[in-house]
């Protein structure tokens, strides 16, 4: 057996750890691409479970009817309403124009 | 040193090496022939067992795309549910795990514990369509031999409001979450994903460890932005359910469109049912009628007859005709006013009363032929073009088939079949200045060209006869709304009895948009038999055009009509909230001009 084989041997032996090395790594790192791919489905449906549950809060039912029970809101009706001129000013007097 | 010992001195007999030498040499040529046997003849069956111990197959399941409304609101969304089974020949439980395996899953122990036993079956579903929280419960546990499968089950956070427009998924030939109604069939390529695979190493505690190749990425469904606004959606349907049940009617629809857009703000039916129940109910209740069914309008195809009429220059708002004393005498038919109280009426009285009389005198100056190419254009006969399944065409028969008593009654909406959706897309012409536009249910970035079908002239006089029908003196005050000017029509039809002739049931409508000065909405409400005395579609109809039109106004920050009164008479104005009033001045929003 000459240098030359030893110095072979050597090598074969190196690679073949690094071929294990490798796979163990491609293993561990797959684990986690899993771990992370089932994180990513995880929080898609919890984002979908609360927009689910902000379409329900946010329903005109709802809020029309806490407005009107829980908070005594009223729609205003006729004169309530005013209508302001575009681009003025806000005058301190009173209210003029709509009221008729 | 060999001298030193005896049992060095020993001697032995020669064979008895060469006996034990071929004695392991034997054993050793046999484990060598077992090994290449093995590796060869039975190569493929114990690799194709190893596989199944060690590779699993998974599919990767696709999510079905979200139906949103047009600001994002859900409208139908797929959630996961998955289903726990097992494979009892190869469950191991370690003590105390049964329990709370039971726990987690939420059944009896001795239930579990009989499935589990069981082993004869080599699969059994322990629960089905758990929570995906819960399922990761039972995972984190970590037994062997249990499997989870996903699957989707479609909600419908808007359930009966717009149970009609979006429609339902269901199996169909294996395939789970197929669009089976409404907008769920019509776009399902495109809210459908396809599946995915592949194939992976799983380790002895059943974790996947690596990729065996082979996969395929999972293709997810699209989402899909619907016109639909659903505080309108809401609102319509609230006011028409209301309506149907006030007027003990069998049924009624109602359609929101945005005149600058033509597409369709809101779509709701009633009697309704709701998409999120298992058993669905009968093609009967989840038919979409604004869409597929047919009706005859009545009245409000007047404006209509009007509007031929002034185009082709044979009469103006102020022309006054001669009703005589309120019927007509055609062959053997007499057709009747409703009521008849002037003798000469302008073109502008005529829609603000309803006068058959004076519609059909108008139409009888226009040829059939050009009649018929009339009503074709404003789409009667025309199907609208949304792609819903059974989308109704209507009916408009060729002219060369009318007999001179047929162009009568078209002229006041008898003899012609709609569906509320193609009536809807008519009245557009009115508030678009006399364009047409398509309808659309989609949400998209560019507002379609416009086609024109009459002068804007004549568009603005017909919009201004509409007006005096909500005014003092029209048919239809209960749908004056305070601050605005409104523009619309009613209709009271009697229905076609199967087989011909009419019966004694009504469909009461109301077609009309606001304001009237610059027309944002357009909104046609349809009562399908009121059984409650009033049958009018002044009565029936209009009140809910008033309520949702008023509250659209309203949510949306419309400005008021300067001209418009503040009190609607007719109605009685609703009592402050509290004792003293609030001198609340709410301001209507400046961003949002009038076009």
């Amino acid at each position: 057996m000459s240098l030359r084989h030893v110095w072979l041997l050597m090598a074969l032996l190196g690679s073949a750890i690094a071929v294990v090395m490798t796979q163990h790594q491609a293993r561990k790192l797959y684990i986690r691409l899993h771990d992370m791919q089932e994180q990513t489905r995880k929080l898609e449906v919890e984002r979908t479970e609360l927009q689910l549950e902000q379409s329900t809060l946010s329903a005109h039912g709802r809020v029309e009817a806490a407005g009107r029970e829980r908070l005594g809101m009223a729609i205003p009706t006729g004169p309530q309403i005013q209508t302001l001129p575009d681009a003025v000013t806000p005058a301190p007097s009173a209210p003029s124009g709509a009221a008729r | 040193m060999s001298q030193s010992h005896p049992a060095l001195a020993l001697r032995l007999k020669p064979w008895r090496a060469s006996v034990i030498l071929g004695l392991f040499g034997a054993a050793t040529l046999g484990l060598v022939a077992r090994a290449g046997w093995l590796a060869s003849v039975q190569n493929d069956f114990l690799q194709a067992q190893a596989d199944q111990r060690v590779q699993t197959a998974q599919a990767i399941p696709a999510h079905r795309g979200k139906i949103v409304d047009r600001r994002g609101m859900l409208l139908a969304v797929s959630m996961p549910l998955v289903s726990v089974t097992a494979d009892p020949r190869h469950v191991k439980l370690k003590p105390g795990q049964l329990e709370r395996l039971a726990k987690a899953l939420e059944v009896p122990v001795e239930r579990l514990q009989a499935q589990l036993a069981d082993s004869k079956q080599g699969f059994v579903y322990l629960r089905r369509h758990l929570a995906d929280e819960q399922a990761d419960q039972v995972r984190e546990l970590r037994i062997a031999g249990l499997s989870f499968e996903t699957d989707f089950r479609r909600y419908y956070p808007a359930a009966e409001e717009a149970g009609h427009l979006v429609g339902f998924t269901g199996r169909d030939g294996g395939r789970n979450d197929v669009g089976r109604a409404g907008v769920e069939r019509v776009f399902d390529r495109e809210l459908g994903g396809i599946d995915g695979r592949h194939v992976a190493l799983r380790n002895s505690r059943g974790q996947l460890v690596d990729d065996a190749g082979n996969e395929l990425p999972p293709q997810h469904g699209r989402d899909l932005a619907l016109s639909i606004d659903r505080d309108l959606q809401y609102l319509a349907f609230r006011e028409l359910r209301e309506a149907v049940l006030h007027h003990k009617a069998r049924g009624g629809g109602i359609v929101m469109l945005d005149v600058s857009t033509g597409e369709v703000l809101a779509m709701a039916n009633f009697p309704a049912y709701n998409p999120n129940n298992d058993q669905r109910a009968d093609p009967d209740l989840t038919r979409n009628r604004t869409i597929i069914d047919l009706y005859e309008p009545g009245s409000t195809m007047k404006p209509f007859t009007a509007a031929m009429a002034l185009e082709e220059g044979l009469v103006k708002p102020d022309t006054t005709i001669d009703t005589g004393d309120g019927s007509y005498r055609i062959g053997k038919h007499t057709i009747k006013d409703t009521h008849h109280s002037i003798r000469h009426m302008t073109v502008t009285e005529i829609i603000q009363h309803s006068s058959n009389v004076g519609s059909l005198k108008m139409a009888l100056q226009v040829q059939p032929s050009r009649h018929w190419e009339y009503l074709h254009r404003f789409g009667f006969g025309v199907p609208p073009g949304t792609g819903f399944p059974g989308e109704a065409t209507g009916l408009l028969r060729p002219w060369k088939t009318w007999k001179p008593v047929d162009q009568v009654v078209m002229s006041y909406g008898n003899g012609v079949a709609v569906s509320l959706l193609q009536m809807a897309r008519a009245y557009l012409v009115f508030a678009r200045d006399g364009d047409m536009i398509p309808i659309r249910l989609i949400r998209e970035a560019e507002a379609p060209q416009g086609e024109r079908v009459l002068s804007s002239q004549t568009a603005q006089q017909v919009r201004a006869m509409l007006e005096t029908v909500t005014q003092d003196g029209g048919t239809a005050k209960a749908a004056a709304i305070p601050g605005y000017r409104v523009a619309g029509k009613t209709g009271t039809a009697r229905k076609i009895r199967e087989g011909g002739g009419y019966s004694k049931s009504y469909i009461a409508s109301f077609v009309g948009f606001a304001p009237a000065s610059a027309p944002r909405y357009l909104l046609a409400v349809m009562i399908d038999e009121p059984g409650a005395g009033a049958i009018y579609g002044g009565a029936v109809a209009a009140p809910v055009f008033g309520k949702v039109m008023g509250e659209a106004l309203r949510l949306h920050g419309v400005p008021r009509d300067k001209d418009a009164p503040i009190w609607v008479q007719n109605r009685p104005a609703p009592p402050p909230a509290r004792p003293e009033p609030p001198q609340t001045a709410v301001r209507i929003a400046a961003q949002d001009p009038p076009r």
